[in-house]
């Protein structure tokens, strides 16, 4: 062993040093960036040269030659990763549907006092006032002002959550888009970090960079499997890779025969079934629909009940009268031409020129009453729609609470791993540059030795 | 458990934002005195909610049509009570005329039943404002017109019935046909009013008095109607108050039903907001504290 061996050695601490000096000044600069995964040196000490062909025995005691940085470590729970994408999607999923039934929940129930159910009681209480002032032009005039609110209030409804749906529409399809830019994002990535990882280098900030396109991937389409290594990730949707290496897939959301629809881009159906395009489906498809529904059932109901009725009557100037509503769902009822005219072709008898007899406005009022729709009369019909949104909102956002609660759990425990805490980062800041120091010392000492046997010993 | 500062800050940060949110949402409540404010803070109760305002609609609606029968009733009440007045003085008249009297002392009687002819009619023709009260469904038409000698009715049979609470309907009115008899609706022996009391004036005039006696006997029936006509008016009356003083306790009953809903229990939730507050307070210190001291502040 030479006394520049000793050289050689404390200039490899402070190369190591240096180097675990660098990843610590990486850490704390990154303290505060999203995804970011603490890196930390792996200091192995370096072995003394081996003779070939000799032992222990011939070259004798054996010391070893320095410190190397074998590799830059990121510090990663790999299975809890794995874990979150799969809450990520269910969080996507509800955050989306949560706010869309907070919309439909606004537009059923815009003020606590101001709903369908509530115009439809004042149309009836117009009838009632009809029957019992059925001389009167105003107690008409009340009858066709509350229709013409009450129609609109349906039409609005529909419009509103006709609109709410072409709105899912635009969104799926911004999402799609999305995914398939990060595809292709990821897919370069993999690409990227074969070609490094290949030559023996780290890609340490290239993963952090595919963990987060792989969780805005997983927030937006809820990626199902995935095989990690390291270089070909392997990203399924619905059974089949999205992203395969550094070749990727697209999907594409279009106009097709029967509405919008989304496939592969080579014509193939795709399902997603989470993530917060699932959660737009999921609207889009079932819950905006149900609603829909329910109030073209109430529409249509009021329409033929009270037109049948009404039809029986004679108007005001003793003519027969005519239907009173027009259309039968809750887009296109209307109260009918001829009565939005003139609120003296409202009947309210059956018998022409009976200036008093409201009993046929009595037998309409009393429509209120009737179960028109099962067993509910049409006012509890709309009021249950009102208790079913009230159930819709409370559950999503019960769900999205616990998948939110779920998500900031896992992340504190990948943080946990991969998160920078700064105390840590300034302890080995202290112990590398202490180090850094020591080594350094090291060299003084082996140049001093150096210099002892060429001055004390040399040939003068 | 290895803790990054990400975890501090992004957990800190997490509940003042839930804490935020608690407030806002409580200072809604006690500013608005609304606990229910949209139907996901309570599904079940928006439900009943919505049942008991239209309970509330409905009985607003019966609160109306029970004072407009009040009304109706009551000027009904007053015309029958000067009908039957009138038929009293009618029948004194009558009485007077029977016994033997000069010609001018008979015309004489015979204008008094003649104004009372036109009394009568005017009191037929009563209104409770704007409505006839005695012309059935033609409550827009006078129901009686004519002469004294021939008054006739110009209204119709119509009984009209209104609900004055949930599946109770009330009849209101008594159609002018029954109420004088006319084209013997209720008695058809009997001529009506009107004509009872023209022939009576005719035979004051001519000094019948056989049939002055018949007359009086005829009068007499008519007012014995009048009497069972005005009872029922009375008995409506009754239902209609009892009916009114039902809606006002229904009324009361709901309101109180619904605060339970949907109003904040302000004691309640003033509280909850002040202990809130002092949680925002406590989170806020510990975030300003939060990256106080640590190694970076004591390693120089």
């Amino acid at each position: 062993m030479s006394t520049f061996d000793i050289i050689r050695t404390a200039f490899t601490g402070l190369l190591a040093q240096q180097k675990a000096l660098d990843v610590t000044g990486h850490n704390v600069a990154n303290l505060a960036t999203p995804g970011y995964h603490r890196q930390e040196a792996v200091l192995r000490a370096t072995p003394p040269p081996m003779p070939s062909g000799g032992s222990t025995a011939t070259v004798g005691t054996l010391v070893g030659t320095g410190v190397d940085v074998v590799t830059v470590q990121r510090m990663q729970d790999a299975y809890l990763e794995q874990q979150v994408r799969n809450i990520q999607g269910q969080n996507g999923r509800w955050e989306t549907a949560t706010k869309t039934l907070q919309q439909i929940e606004t537009f059923l129930a815009p003020s606590s006092e101001l709903n369908l159910a509530t115009m439809l009681d004042r149309f009836f209480s117009a009838w009632q006032q009809l029957s019992v002032y059925p001389e009167e032009q105003g107690s008409r005039s009340l009858v066709q002002g509350e229709a013409a609110n009450l129609t609109t209030t349906f039409n609005n409804l529909a419009k509103q959550l006709t609109d709410l749906s072409a709105t899912m529409d635009a969104s799926i399809s911004a999402r799609v888009t999305r995914l398939n830019q990060l595809a292709d994002e990821l897919a370069a990535l993999n690409g990227n970090i074969s070609g490094v990882l290949g030559a023996g280098g780290q890609a340490n900030d290239l993963l952090d960079r595919r963990d987060a396109v792989l969780g805005e991937m997983a927030t937006l389409a809820g990626i199902t499997s995935l095989s990690a290594n390291d270089d070909g990730l392997i990203i399924n949707l619905d059974g089949r890779p999205l992203v395969q290496g550094s070749a990727a897939s697209h999907l594409s959301y279009g106009m097709g025969a029967s509405g919008w629809t989304m496939t592969w881009d080579d014509g193939a159906p795709v399902q997603i079934r989470n993530g917060e395009i699932a959660g737009l489906f999921q609207m889009r498809d079932t819950v905006i629909p149900d609603y829909l529904g329910q109030l073209d059932t109430i529409a249509s109901a009021l329409v033929s009940t009270i037109n049948a009725l009404h039809q029986t009557g004679t108007t005001m100037q003793g003519t027969p009268a005519g239907i009173f509503f027009d259309g039968n769902s809750a887009g296109s009822i209307a109260v009918h031409a001829a009565i939005a005219a003139d609120a003296r072709a409202v009947a309210a008898t059956r018998v022409a020129g009976a200036a008093g007899d409201g009993r046929l406005a009595a037998e309409l009022a009393l429509v209120a009453a009737q179960p028109l729709i099962g067993n509910q009369t049409l006012g509890q019909a709309a009021a249950s729609m009102l208790g079913q949104i009230g159930h819709a909102v409370r559950g999503a956002t019960t769900a999205r609470e616990a998948s939110a609660t779920l998500l900031t759990q896992l992340d504190n425990q990948i943080m946990a791993t991969s998160g920078v805490n700064l105390d840590e980062e300034m302890m080995n800041l202290l112990v590398f540059q202490r180090a850094y120091d020591a080594s350094a010392r090291v060299l003084t000492v082996a140049d001093e030795m150096v210099r002892t046997v060429i001055d004390r010993l040399g040939v003068r | 458990m290895r803790i990054a500062n990400n975890m501090m800050t992004g957990n800190l940060a997490s509940h003042l934002s839930r804490v935020s949110a608690r407030i806002a949402r409580l200072q809604v409540e006690v500013a608005s005195g609304i606990s229910l404010q949209k139907p996901s803070d309570d599904p079940d109760g928006a439900l009943r909610a919505a049942m008991l305002r239209s309970g509330l609609a409905r009985t607003a609606m019966y609160e109306k049509t029970v004072n407009y029968a009040e009304a109706w009733l009551k000027s009904e009440d007053t015309a029958l009570d000067t009908l039957q007045r009138l038929v009293r003085e009618a029948r004194a008249v009558g009485i007077a005329a029977a016994n033997p009297r000069s010609p001018e002392e008979r015309e004489t009687y015979a204008r008094q039943l003649d104004q009372l002819i036109d009394g009568v009619k005017q009191a037929a023709n009563s209104t409770d404002g704007v409505h006839y009260l005695f012309s059935g469904f033609q409550t827009l038409t006078t129901p009686f017109t004519g002469a004294p000698a021939g008054i006739g009715y110009a209204g119709d049979a119509g009984v009209k019935a209104i609900e004055i609470s949930e599946g109770m309907s009330l009849t209101v009115n008594h159609a002018g046909d029954v109420v004088f008899n006319m084209g013997g609706a209720a008695d058809a022996a009997l001529p009506d009013l009107f004509a009872t009391l023209a022939t009576m004036s005719a035979r004051t005039r001519a000094g019948d008095s056989d049939g002055l006696q018949q007359s009086l006997a005829e009068l007499d029936q008519h007012a014995t109607r009048l009497v069972s006509v005005r009872a029922e008016t009375g008995t409506r009356l009754q239902q209609v108050e009892l009916a009114s003083a039902h809606l006002a306790q229904t009324d009361l009953v709901l309101q109180d039903l619904l605060g339970s809903v949907e109003s904040t229990d302000l004691t309640e939730a003033i509280v909850h907001l002040k202990e809130q507050q002092n949680v925002y307070q406590a989170a806020s210190y510990v975030a300003s504290s939060l990256m106080n001291g640590g190694l970076l502040y004591w390693l120089k």
